[in-house]
């Protein structure tokens, strides 16, 4: 029954391009949500930032009257030591932006390279790879993160170590796929006639080929990890010395009730940055996606 | 009714003799884990302010003067008989504490999963019935909105609104009525207690499941035996129940067991914010003390309920499809 | 064997002037172009024709199942005096499987693989008739039985993945005729399917319609099994009707130059798969077709009116009729 298939689908399922980028782009920008997403990011990003320029209170400021309610000198109010609930938002976006950052490209890394060594050789190396694979998959991740960060010490190397080396499985199940189709394309049997050993076809041949669905992976690790050092540092976990959104609203839960904003504004700052990034994740799944983006019009 | 159940007892048994490794994986991470401790293992498990003769006592239990090897083996040994050490919080083994709390949390996650299962997947049935609909466009925003916003903070905000603001439900706590409370009076109050964290709890994983199902099912309503449904004159609706929905729960049901590991981390977030009196409150407490062979030992036992879990998710999954125990 | 007013009577189902078409990135995919055709009771029809030309999409749109961005730009599908394009989806429900049922192509994919054979025929009965389970499932045994499947009461409980690929198709037919419909489309039946097998199957099809006396449209790239079924056949060609007449004459004497090269093409390899790879030339691009007639890229008695104009339907004498300038007593004048 191939002959119901319209024909613009054979066409969008070609080889990628490097003039498909300008395609792409205008596909992704029609997709209102992921432009909002991407906005959503880049705004936080922006504050964490440029976070000195934005407040005249230090994070760790005190002298102004505790539990204030947001107002004219303290946008989001002060929290029970009297402190800057703005600056303290601003500066523990930093902390999120850091943890997020440096823990998604240590567990894309670990991923992608183990993903690729399992899809490309196959046999014995692939077996074992997807068992360890599958076994940290099943671990209950966050208990072993606070397990691990609890007996090394919550220091913010341990923090971002912990989280990276514990979220690598997803970026292996993905490149293993895209390795275990890509390598059997007629222009890395091209790079092997010509004479590139393994570790060339692997690195300089298939995974820039790769690289846009690790891309979004790696969007949405950023998200896992973001959400992942909240969660820790909220349960009295992260790095005592830096200010985060997660810490904040471990403070916030004494005084929930008659300093609400001290857990209303970091939450936010969490729900929004991670909203941001899968509505990132989803968007650029569809636009490089020519199935779903399909769907979507349908 | 003709079909053997052969094929599924030989499945259920070679998945068991495969989660073996698993287990001792566990313990091997475990295992590890204490001796990556800055300082000494036998002070890790006895805890900061212990006496010496503790200490020296426990060095002696775990064989930690013998080769690394005799540790692991004790260790390994140790762990099968279900002894996982002594609390120095409480003062009591830890196998004992931990299933103490446990039907609490098991009380918190039966309800929350089973809610947000039944809604989760009626809510992706009707979406997809009608892809980018309105209804879907709403649906898939909630879902998004509760597949990103952290357990902990949407708890408090549902404490700031329903407790604090309209007074509806308590803050916290599993009971109030404790002691003078009996039969249905008892029953109506852990209910109450339990609306908002499980609310909580349940926005994740209702919303895993919506997008999930969602997903497959536009991927099944595409399949051939979908148009062989309709061919037979059966309505919409048995279609999408009857013959999509099944087959699209085989993958769901198989991918919900395997992020269970990451979802049951929840239970620590929303307990520590309900003050709900499960492992997860109790894995709270022990981080706070720094109680390490409760830590350990919330972790194995944890573990290992996520394996069970899994294990059961294979067998449903073999039961709704033939296929899978059959090769 | 005679014409549309065949065996049994009346016309069972007409379709005049169906025209579909198919919105895609690139543009408007005129799928069907202008196809009529009919059904007579108890008379066995086939529509012939490359894989592209449309066949496949006629048969579903009879039934009601376009793609998506699929639309009916004109024409009538009545069947049984009735509509079915202005039916509502409630009204055609009431046919599918009732009335007029299907067999598609592939018995791999179309039978679903979590549910047992048994209940998914007695499923018919369960929709239109209002049966129990016991009882459907019962039907469903007798359906099977019909279809010689040996053992019908195991094969009733068993899954699709245990039965093999002519299995499935016999399970197929049965799901299509428990419900006693009055036609019977089948969709390249036997394309997904072992040599040998096909032949049962095809057998199995000839036998089925004559013990319970229902029409059959049969749709197929395959000439051959034509002969062995059909009493009178359409020739398609990329969306349109090339040449149409009984069976033995359009076998004995055909007059449109596709309908002889397909001729040609069963001579020369019975297993000719899905295309007639020796007729040179390409099908015509169906976004934007040339005018005239949709053959001229590819037929060796090409005119110049030929790419002008589409040729009218030549009545031969009895059903036969030709959709070629070649047999126009006249010719348009056209210059270029």
């Amino acid at each position: 029954m191939t002959d119901r298939r319209p024909p613009a689908a054979a066409a969008a399922a070609g080889p990628r391009r490097p003039g498909a980028i300008g395609l792409f782009l205008r596909k992704y920008g029609e997709n209102r949500s992921a432009v909002a997403g991407a906005m959503l990011v880049a705004g936080l990003v922006a504050l964490a930032v440029a976070a000195p320029l934005l407040t005249g209170h230090g994070p760790r400021q005190l002298g102004a009257v505790p539990l204030l309610p947001p107002g004219a000198e303290h946008p989001m109010g002060t929290d029970d030591l009297g402190r800057d609930i703005w600056a303290q938002f601003l500066y523990g976006g930093r902390t999120s932006l850091l943890v997020g950052l440096v823990a998604a490209a240590i567990s894309t890394a670990i991923g992608v390279f183990l993903g690729a060594v399992s899809g490309y050789f196959g046999g014995l190396v692939d077996d074992a790879i997807q068992r360890v694979t599958e076994m940290l998959s099943i671990v209950p991740r966050y208990f072993l993160a606070m397990v691990t960060v609890a007996i090394l010490g919550p220091t913010i190397l341990n923090v971002i170590v912990v989280i990276g080396v514990l979220s690598w499985p997803p970026a292996t199940k993905l490149a293993r796929a895209e390795f275990v189709t890509l390598k059997s394309r007629s222009f890395v049997d091209a790079a092997r006639m010509s004479g590139a050993g393994p570790w060339t076809i692997i690195f300089s041949e298939i995974l820039p080929n790769a690289l846009p669905p690790i891309v979004v992976q790696t969007i949405l690790a950023v998200s896992a990890a973001v959400l992942m050092e909240a969660t820790l540092s909220f349960l009295g976990l992260g790095d005592p010395n830096l200010i985060s959104w997660g810490l904040m609203l471990n403070k916030a839960q004494t005084f929930l009730t008659i300093a609400p904003w001290m857990a209303i504004f970091p939450g936010l700052g969490i729900s929004l940055f991670i909203l941001g990034l899968n509505l990132m994740g989803d968007g650029l799944n569809q636009a490089l996606n020519p199935r779903l983006r399909r769907e979507a019009k349908a | 009714m003709s079909g053997s159940s052969l094929p599924i007892v030989l499945y259920v048994l070679r998945r068991l003799v495969q989660a073996v490794p698993l287990v001792v994986g566990i313990v091997t991470i475990n295992f590890i884990l204490i001796r990556l401790a800055p300082g000494d293992p036998a002070t890790l498990l006895a805890g900061e302010f212990a006496d010496r003769a503790t200490v020296d006592r426990l060095r002696e239990e775990f064989g930690l003067n013998e080769p690394l090897w005799v540790q692991y083996a004790t260790y390994l040994w140790k762990v099968a008989s279900l002894d996982l050490g002594h609390s120095y919080r409480f003062r009591a083994p830890v196998t004992e504490i931990v299933l103490g709390r446990l039907p609490n949390t098991l009380l918190l996650l039966v309800v929350s999963f089973g809610l947000s299962m039944v809604l989760g997947i009626l809510l992706a049935a009707l979406s997809a019935r009608r892809p980018n609909s309105a209804f879907d466009n709403t649906a898939s925003t909630i879902a998004m909105l509760g597949y990103c916003l952290p357990m902990f903070w949407l708890g408090m905000m549902l404490i700031l609104v329903f407790s604090s603001l309209l007074g509806w439900l308590p803050t916290g706590g599993m009971y109030s009525l404790r002691g003078n409370a009996t039969g249905m009076a008892l029953v109506a109050d852990i209910a109450r207690h339990l609306i908002l964290p499980a609310t909580a709890y349940a926005a994740y994983f209702m919303a895993m499941a919506y997008r999930l199902t969602r997903a497959k099912l536009i991927e099944t309503l595409r399949e051939d035996y979908i148009r062989t449904a309709r061919m037979k004159g059966l309505s919409e609706r048995r279609v999408l129940f009857g013959h999509a929905l099944r087959n699209a729960m085989v993958p769901v049901i198989a991918v919900m067991g395997l992020d269970f590991g990451v979802m049951i981390g929840g239970a620590v977030v929303v307990e520590t914010v309900f003050s709900w009196p499960g492992v997860g409150r109790l894995m709270y407490e022990s981080i706070l003390s720094r109680d390490y062979p409760l830590l350990l030992g919330i972790f194995v036992i944890v573990s290992f309920g996520v394996i069970v879990v899994n294990l059961l998710a294979d067998l449903v999954a073999a039961l709704v499809d033939p296929r899978i125990a059959y090769d | 064997m005679s014409g549309a007013g065949g065996a049994g009577g009346g016309t069972l189902l007409a379709v005049e002037d169906l025209r579909l078409h198919i919105d895609t990135y690139r543009g408007t995919v005129r799928a069907i172009d202008g196809i009529s055709f009919t059904v007579g009771q108890q008379e066995s029809v086939g529509i012939v024709g490359e894989s592209g030309s449309g066949k496949s999409m006629t048969a579903l749109s009879v039934l009601g199942f376009t793609p998506p961005g699929a639309r009916v730009v004109s024409g009538r599908v009545s069947f049984e005096g009735r509509d079915l394009l202005a039916l509502n989806d409630a009204g055609m429900r009431a046919i599918r499987g009732a009335r007029l049922a299907m067999v598609f192509q592939d018995p791999m994919t179309f039978l679903n693989p979590l549910m047992r054979i048994g209940d998914q025929i007695g499923e018919v009965l369960v929709t239109h008739r209002g049966l129990g389970r016991r009882e459907a499932r019962a039907r469903a045994v007798e359906a099977l039985r019909l279809v010689r499947i040996p053992s019908p009461e195991t094969v009733a409980g068993q899954y699709p993945h245990q039965l093999s690929g002519g299995m499935r198709q016999r399970a197929l037919i049965a799901m299509a005729i428990v419900g006693e419909p009055a036609l019977l489309i089948a969709d390249e039946p036997t394309t997904a399917l072992d040599v040998t097998v096909q032949a049962q199957i095809i057998a199995l099809l000839r036998d089925i319609k004559e013990e319970r006396g229902l029409s059959l449209l049969l749709i197929t790239h395959d000439l051959g099994i034509v002969a062995h079924v059909c009493d009178r056949l359409y020739v398609v060609y990329a969306g349109r009707i090339m040449e149409e007449g009984a069976v033995r004459t359009l076998f004995a004497r055909s007059m449109h130059p596709y309908t002889a090269a397909l001729l040609a093409s069963v001579a020369y390899d019975e297993d000719a798969g899905g295309t007639v790879s020796f007729i040179e030339g390409n099908v015509p691009n169906p976004i934007d077709p040339p005018p005239g007639c949709r053959f001229q890229t590819r037929c060796p008695r090409v005119m110049p009116v030929c790419r002008r104009m589409q040729p009218p339907r030549l009545p031969q004498g009895g059903d036969h009729a030709v959709y070629c300038w070649l047999h126009a007593p006249e010719l348009p004048d056209v210059r270029d």
